[in-house]
């Protein structure tokens, strides 16, 4: 038997003008390229799953070109994000009317699972864990069911945890690779739409099975540059001073997603630059407390806001690069937002800056008040949701105001000028740090 | 060999900034796409040029350095025949 793993991949950007202004603004560009060719974790966590007597095939969607005649499976797996699910659907519709069973599983299936039951044979909600191996027998008995619900907890503890098979991705030309330490988030914000949504609380990969993985990956890569695909990465220090000792050893570069939290813990700082970590991505949000208010339900974000600033520095002084995230279009947002995301910008010094317009992802608590307010502009607008395209009527602003002011913002941020002076920056940053851990080193040497 | 005194200074801080064999790295190498550095490694090695050399790599200059060539050039010196 040979199941076929599709994955969909590559980044989308619709908006045509942003598009063309993308292809202009250095930095934007650079991060797009970079990330553009991850593979899916996801598919290869479902490939481990699958038990060894069955071959299993890795897939992009962008190789199943719509003239080519279809590779013939016994059973065909799909992974989902929101912004391409129409084209996952039509691959699998294809897929159905030439006989070949499809099952779809990820993020947006698991988001909207009544849907996505119209275009497939079968359907997987939350982590293939406890629900894949199950379904694979029972195809293989004929008796495949509709719906499989798989775990939302416990997914990195036996019998359910399988090692992602990193090795189906030998030969194919990925300079990253990711790996998952965690999923979920305590902090639960309002918007989010990443792995938080198909957990029910905070669970981490026990740091040996991590550096397993780590090991695994780095085995089939000439330089292996790792991203974690966590939410939020060092939620608990004990643990990531663990993780991080146990990584330095491996002489790898890598970059997660974290909270500002880790600027408080100064050993962990250290450990992070020692690891090899070159940057970390932290949803700051919005350049203003206010902008900040019930985000999350503690408000943990709000109250965290004072120390943004002094965060960022603290983090960047080790030569960890931050990107800080901003989402445009909060409810609090006016149309002077994007001036103080600029200055806010310039004030922090962030090396790396993340500029999205909040996007009510099918299925998140925005989604459903939005809707509920009648603020969304179209009943259905998958397609749309890539972080840069309007879909909702803005609480303090027009459609308009936003679309344009996020344009004026990218303009502003992403340019050469701004480029070349963050550049100049992090160089001071590192030759900072040389001298200090050159100044340190007598100490040490006497200690 | 008759490097420049500056270029095989240069070539060991790249050497030690990216395991890289000194020998190995010639003129015209792409620090990234044939050295294997990322952006960030890049301007790592452009740090330890200044830090160790006591020089300024003006900053515009910083992205059309990318390879040896290209930083001896910003640093206004001029490769030596062999290292090509
Ligand atoms: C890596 C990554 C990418 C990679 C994806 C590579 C790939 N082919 O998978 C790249 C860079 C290509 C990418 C692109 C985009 N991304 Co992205 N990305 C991530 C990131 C950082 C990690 C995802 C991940 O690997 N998770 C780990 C795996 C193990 O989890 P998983 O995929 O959910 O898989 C589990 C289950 O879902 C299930 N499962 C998944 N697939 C299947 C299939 C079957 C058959 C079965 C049975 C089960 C199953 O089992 C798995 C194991 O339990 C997340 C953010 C985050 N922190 O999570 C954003 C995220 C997923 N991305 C997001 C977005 C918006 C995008 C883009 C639209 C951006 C853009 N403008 O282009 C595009 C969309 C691409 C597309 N083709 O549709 C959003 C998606 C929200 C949503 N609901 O759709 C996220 C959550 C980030 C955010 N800002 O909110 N992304």
């Amino acid at each position: 038997m040979k199941i076929g793993l599709i994955a969909l991949s590559g980044v989308r950007v619709r908006t045509e003008e942003l598009a063309e202004l993308g292809v202009t603004l250095p930095q934007f560009v650079n991060r797009g390229r970079v990330i553009a060719t991850l593979p899916s974790l996801g598919l290869l966590t479902v490939a481990a799953l699958t038990p060894s007597d069955i071959e299993v095939a890795y897939r992009e969607l962008s190789e199943v070109r719509p003239d080519d005649p279809l590779e013939p499976f016994d059973l065909v797996g799909i992974s989902s994000f929101t912004a391409m699910i129409d084209d996952a659907y039509a691959l699998a519709d294809r897929y159905r009317a030439a006989g070949i069973p499809v099952v779809l599983g990820g993020l947006h299936v698991s988001l909207m699972p009544d849907e996505a039951a119209r275009h497939a044979d079968s359907i997987v909600l939350n982590g293939a864990e406890g629900a894949w191996p199950r379904l694979v027998e029972d195809f293989r008995r004929g008796r495949l069911q509709p719906r499989y619900i798989g775990l939302k907890n416990g997914v990195f503890e036996p019998p359910h945890y399988a090692s992602p098979r990193f090795e189906l991705l030998q030969g194919r030309p990925y300079n990253r690779i990711t790996v998952q330490t965690s999923r979920g988030c305590p902090h639960d914000c309002e918007f989010c739409a990443a792995s938080l949504r198909i957990t029910s609380r905070f669970q981490q990969k026990p740091v040996d099975r991590a550096i397993a993985e780590i090991e695994q990956a780095k085995a089939i890569t000439e330089l292996p540059f790792f991203e974690l695909a966590d939410d939020n990465t060092f939620v608990n220090a004990k643990w990531g001073k663990k993780f991080l000792r146990a990584l330095a050893p491996l002489d790898v570069h890598w970059f997660t997603e974290t909270d500002i939290s880790v600027a408080e813990d100064e050993e962990l700082l250290d450990l992070l630059a020692e690891s090899g970590c070159r940057q970390v991505l932290i949803g700051l949000e919005s350049p203003t407390a206010g902008g900040l208010d019930r985000i999350d339900p503690r408000n943990w974000k709000q109250r965290h806001y004072a120390r943004y600033l002094e965060a960022i520095e603290r983090i960047q002084s080790r030569g960890v690069t931050v990107n800080g995230c901003f989402i445009v279009g909060l409810d609090n947002d006016t149309p002077e937002v994007f001036e103080q995301v600029r200055d806010f910008v310039a004030r922090s010094r962030l090396l790396e800056v993340q500029i999205t317009v909040q996007t009510p992802f099918p299925g998140t608590p925005l989604y459903h008040r939005l809707r509920h307010q009648g603020r969304l502009l179209q009943d259905r607008f998958w397609d749309r949701c890539t972080l840069f395209d309007v879909n909702f009527r803005p609480n303090k602003m027009s459609v308009e105001e936003l679309e344009s002011g996020l344009r004026w913002l990218f303009a502003e941020v992403y340019n050469e000028t701004e480029f070349k002076r963050r550049q100049r920056h992090y160089v001071d940053i590192v030759k900072q740090r040389r001298e200090d851990l050159r100044a340190a080193e007598p100490a040490v040497a006497q200690a | 060999m008759t490097q420049t005194s500056m270029e095989r200074k240069i070539l060991s801080v790249i050497a030690a900034n990216t395991g890289c064999d000194p020998e190995r790295i010639g003129l015209n190498d792409d620090f990234e796409e044939v050295l294997g550095l990322d952006s960030l490694d890049r301007l790592d090695v452009l740090a330890a040029v200044e830090d160790e050399l006591g020089v300024r790599i003006p900053d515009d200059r910083f992205a059309e350095i990318r390879n040896l060539d290209g930083l001896l050039k910003a640093l206004g010196a001029r490769p030596s025949e062999i290292a090509a």
